[in-house]
């Protein structure tokens, strides 16, 4: 058997699933990444996905730890204020975080949501004795960053890409082993004309139409 | 030289608050000027509202006087220095909004009209220092790379054209594992960099 054949059956194993936790951190919804935004809601609604939007701004979240918080980290309470997104991390199958790249990463509405909410017992555990976490998101096996920069790939480059960085490697290590990533991207965005953002647009509805990967797993499966 | 020391941490009882203690008093001894800024104390608003964000591109971005104090601070310096602990291979979600917030176009850099490129707007900083502590090794975070630290050493030393600011990175990995003595190390570590600065 051949090496692709090898990880296509890997691949085949890994949980599938249609629900689908949406995360979306930008103060106007009449932006061009709120269109963003409803393009991947219609896609994967239409593809039959069971979806579950959570927006940062419109749900008052504040982001900065604070000071109760941080002295209870090693416990990690759940308080009622993050317990619904906590909720929503262990019933997906499947994460889309749809933001704009502020300073070269997330804003940081959404910094402080991982700060804030993927906690030690929710997100990791850290077992005694070893050095390295232990993912406890194993339920979220996808794992799409739908994003627009205002610079170009060459001034994200020499910054470093830290936002892409973090969701791709950081956050995705915390999810299935197994579990897929996508980085869907608009760069550019303060160069760009209209006829730009409206092909990026298309491309993320098509891309989430395509089941959120290039092989084609079927409508909605992400 | 005017330095800037912005601190990142909610508990004033914190290591991260004794490295702070220890970055101001080493400046000061070495003669320098030194204004601080406790991020959490001044309960600095982390998110950037719907009303700045549709003026971020207009001609007057800053409309929070107290964003508009840190910008005249970080204009006003020439050291700017970020204490603050790494967390998910970032910094706080404060200081990511304090860089999002005041560091915007007119006070960090411009936007060429014609080109859409991003011109530098620190001309003032001659330097640059991060120190942050970590829970976890170096090696993990060459891994997963470390995201803070390229936001200060790559996207804000970018927008500082002089040739002459110098950068300086100050970590402490391995936080949880470590003994006191490492940490009074790093104390002094910190002492000793910034007298030198």
């Amino acid at each position: 058997m051949n090496l692709k054949g090898l990880f296509a059956g890997a691949t085949r194993k890994r949980p599938t699933g249609k629900r689908v936790v949406v995360v979306f951190a930008h103060p106007n919804r009449s932006s061009f990444v709120g269109a963003m935004l409803d393009r991947c809601l219609s896609s994967l609604r239409s593809g039959g996905a069971e979806v579950r939007l959570i927006d940062l701004y419109a749900d008052g979240f504040v982001p900065a730890m604070s000071r109760s918080e941080w002295n209870r980290y090693p416990e990690g309470a759940v308080t009622a204020e993050i317990e619904y997104y906590v909720h929503s991390l262990r019933w997906a199958d499947a994460l889309v975080l749809v933001y704009p790249t502020w300073f070269g990463s997330q804003p940081a509405i959404l910094k402080g949501w991982f700060d804030r909410v993927w906690l030690p017992g929710v997100a990791f555990s850290l077992p005694e004795g070893r050095g390295h976490l232990r993912p406890l998101l194993r339920n979220i096996a996808s794992l799409t960053v739908v994003t627009s920069h205002g610079s170009g790939k060459l001034m994200n480059a020499l910054q470093g890409e830290p936002g892409k960085r973090a969701a791709l490697r950081g956050f995705r290590s915390l999810c299935n082993r197994r579990c897929r990533s996508s980085w869907v991207a608009f760069y550019g965005n303060d160069g760009a004309s209209d006829p730009d953002r409206h092909a990026f647009l298309g491309r993320v509805t098509r891309h989430f139409a395509a089941g959120g990967d290039r092989s084609g797993r079927g409508p909605g499966g992400v | 030289m005017r330095f800037l020391v912005v601190l990142a941490h909610p508990d004033p009882e914190s290591f991260t608050r004794a490295i702070f203690d220890h970055v101001l008093e080493a400046l000061g001894n070495a003669g320098h000027e030194v204004t601080s800024i406790d991020l959490y104390a001044d309960e600095f608003e982390t998110r950037m509202s719907l009303p700045e964000r549709l003026a971020y591109e207009g001609p007057s971005p800053i409309l929070d006087p107290l964003v508009q104090h840190y910008a005249d601070l970080v204009k006003g310096c020439e050291g700017l220095v970020f204490v603050y602990p790494t967390w998910w291979w970032g910094m706080p979600a404060i200081l990511k909004g304090f860089l999002e917030r005041v560091l915007v176009p007119g006070v960090s850099f411009s936007l060429d009209p014609v080109t859409n490129k991003v011109k530098p707007g620190l001309s003032n900083l001659r330097r640059l220092v991060g120190v942050s502590t970590y829970g976890s090794s170096r090696l993990a975070m060459k891994f997963f790379n470390d995201g803070g630290r390229r936001l200060v050493m790559r996207c804000v030393r970018l927008l500082a054209p002089r040739i002459r600011c110098r950068a300086t990175w100050l970590p402490l990995y391995r936080l949880d594992h470590s003994t006191p003595t490492e940490r009074n190390a790093f104390l002094a570590k910190v002492t000793a960099t910034m007298g030198r600065l």
